[in-house]
C-alpha cells in the first residue's frame, strides 16, 4: 500500500523533530525532515514530491516567511497540502507576508489529534486516487494553466549555457534564448519580458553595454536584470555591478536551485 | 546509459549531474558539448591565427564554463588559464599553450564520442515542394519569433525535402545557426533556399 509522504520543515527544530517522530512512529507515514533554507527546499520538494508539507514556524521575520514562497513553484509539479504550525504572532506575520494562497494553520501547542485528523483526510483522498486536483485546489490556483507564466529572456553567446538555462527554467517560466545583445533588443521590441538574464562577457556588445542601453531606454528601464558571470571575472563583475546596480548576479555554470532562487528573489 | 567510463578518466560526473540537474540532462549536455566541438574548435583556432586575443578570451571563457558544467574540471582549468592569459595579454603563455589546449579539448571530445554519437535522430520524412514551401514559411515565422524549439523542429522537417547538394549544405548551416540561437543568419539562408523549392 502506498504511504503518504510528508515533508516537515521550519525554523522551529524542536517542534519539527517532535512532529517527525510522532508521524513516523504513531502513523507509519513516510516522513522527510528538511532544512528551511530556500535552496534546500527547492532541491528537495520536486525530488521527493511530498503530498503534505508541514512548516513549523519559530521567531519568523518577513524575510524568513518569504523563503517558503518557493513552495508555490514546487506546487506546480503536483498536489501538496500545506500545514503551518505557529503561535499567534508568527501566524499573523505569515498571513501578512506569504505569497502562498491557501494553507491550514495549527496552533501551538500542537494538537496531534487535529493533525492526524487532517492527515487522514488527505490520506483518504490520496489513496482513493482523487488527490491531484482536489488537493492542489486547496492552496494554489486550481487551474495553473490559466496563470500567466512570467517571461524570461536569456542572453548569452554560449549556446550550451543558454540550453542549460532553458532546461533549468522551462518548468516554471516561458524562456526565450538569444545569442547577442542585438537580438535581445529585437526581441524586446516585439514581446514583453519580465526579467533578463544577461551574460557579462560577450563579443560585440558585452553585458554592461546591453545593460546601460536598457536603462537608458524608458521602454525597458523597468525590466530587472540578473547578470550571468564566470568565476574568473567575478571580482571585476562585482566592482562593475556596484556602479550598474542590476538586480543580482549568478555565477556560471549555475545549479537549478541557485538560478531559480535568484529569480524568485527578484520576481517574487 | 553507462557513464562510469568517464569517472575512470577523471571526469567529475557528480559535479556535472549537479549542474545539469539529472543523469539524463547530464547526458544531453554531453551530447551538446560533443556536437558543438567542431564549430568551437574552428572559432578558437581562427581567432588565435588572427591574433584577436580579445575575442579569443571570450571564446575560451565560454568553453571554460561549458567544460565545468559537464564535470570536465581539468579541461575547464586549461581554458581558464588561457582566458586569464589572453586578458592579461600574456601572449607568450597563449602561444605556448594553445595547441596543448586544442589537444586536451579534442581528447575530451573523443572520450565522450560514444555518448555524442548514440541515439542519433532518424532522418526526416520526405516531403514534396508544396509542403516544403509551407514549412519554410512557418520556419521563417518561428525564427522571427525567436522560438528556438519550433525552429529546430521545422528545420528538421524541411530537411525531408530533396534539396540539391548546395542547398542541403546551406540548410545544414541554417540548422547550426539555429542551434547557436543566431536567428537572423538562419532566416537569411532559409529565404535563399526557399527560392529553390519547386
Amino acid at each position: 500500500m502506498k504511504k503518504l509522504k510528508i515533508l516537515v520543515t521550519g525554523k522551529n527544530r524542536r517542534i519539527a523533530t517532535d512532529v517527525c517522530n510522532h508521524l513516523a512512529e504513531d502513523k507509519d507515514y513516510h516522513v522527510i525532515k528538511c532544512s528551511a533554507k530556500q535552496d534546500v527546499l527547492f532541491a528537495t520538494v520536486p525530488q521527493e514530491r511530498p503530498r503534505v508539507i508541514i512548516i513549523c514556524l519559530g521567531d519568523e521575520t518577513k524575510e524568513t516567511i518569504k523563503t517558503f514562497d518557493i513552495l508555490k513553484e514546487c506546487a506546480k509539479l503536483g498536489a501538496i497540502t500545506l500545514i503551518v504550525v505557529a503561535n499567534s504572532e508568527d501566524k499573523s506575520l505569515f498571513i501578512k507576508y506569504t505569497g502562498l494562497e491557501k494553507m491550514f494553520f495549527l496552533s501551538r501547542p500542537v494538537s496531534l489529534y487535529m493533525l492526524y485528523d487532517k492527515l487522514e483526510e488527505v490520506e483518504k483522498k490520496y489513496l482513493d486516487g482523487e488527490d491531484d486536483d482536489a488537493l492542489l485546489s486547496e492552496y494554489v490556483n486550481p487551474d495553473p494553466d490559466k496563470v500567466q507564466r512570467k517571461h524570461i529572456l536569456a542572453v548569452d553567446d554560449s549556446a550550451q549555457q543558454l540550453m542549460q538555462i532553458k532546461e533549468h527554467l522551462k518548468e516554471f517560466y516561458d524562456v526565450t534564448l538569444v545569442g547577442s545583445g542585438k537580438d535581445a533588443f529585437k526581441l524586446l521590441s516585439k514581446r514583453k519580458v519580465d526579467l533578463i538574464l544577461l551574460d557579462y562577457m560577450m563579443p560585440d556588445m558585452d553585458g554592461p553595454e546591453v545593460f546601460r542601453k536598457l536603462k537608458d531606454d524608458p521602454m525597458y528601464a523597468y525590466i530587472p536584470v540578473i547578470f550571468l558571470t564566470g568565476v574568473t571575472e567575478k571580482d571585476l563583475v562585482i566592482k562593475t555591478l556596484v556602479d550598474l546596480k542590476p538586480q543580482g548576479y549568478v555565477v556560471k555554470p549555475s545549479k537549478k536551485s541557485e538560478l531559480v532562487a535568484k529569480i524568485i528573489d527578484v520576481l517574487g | 546509459m553507462d557513464i562510469s567510463f568517464l569517472e575512470a578518466k577523471g571526469i567529475n560526473t557528480k559535479v556535472g549531474i549537479e549542474f545539469t540537474g539529472s543523469n539524463e540532462k547530464y547526458i544531453s549536455a554531453l551530447k551538446r558539448f560533443f556536437t558543438s566541438y567542431e564549430d568551437n574548435n574552428k572559432k578558437v583556432q581562427e581567432l588565435f591565427e588572427k591574433r584577436d586575443f580579445d575575442n579569443y578570451g571570450i571564446v575560451v571563457h565560454a568553453l571554460k564554463s561549458n567544460s565545468k558544467m559537464v564535470g570536465a574540471m581539468m579541461l575547464s582549468e586549461v581554458f581558464e588559464k588561457l582566458e586569464i592569459a589572453s586578458k592579461e595579454r600574456d601572449i607568450l603563455y597563449v602561444k605556448e599553450n594553445h595547441n596543448i589546449m586544442l589537444a586536451e579539448y579534442r581528447d575530451f571530445v573523443e572520450l565522450i564520442r560514444p555518448i555524442g554519437e548514440a541515439d542519433v535522430a532518424p532522418p526526416a520524412d520526405e516531403i514534396d515542394g508544396e509542403k516544403a514551401k509551407e514549412i519554410a514559411g512557418e520556419l521563417l515565422n518561428a525564427l522571427d519569433d525567436f522560438d528556438d524549439e519550433k525552429s529546430k523542429d521545422l528545420a528538421k522537417k524541411l530537411s525531408g525535402y530533396p534539396f540539391r547538394l548546395t542547398q542541403k549544405d546551406q540548410l545544414g548551416s541554417a540548422i547550426k545557426h539555429i542551434d547557436n540561437f543566431m536567428y537572423d543568419d538562419a532566416a537569411e539562408i532559409i529565404k535563399e533556399i526557399s527560392k529553390t523549392i519547386e
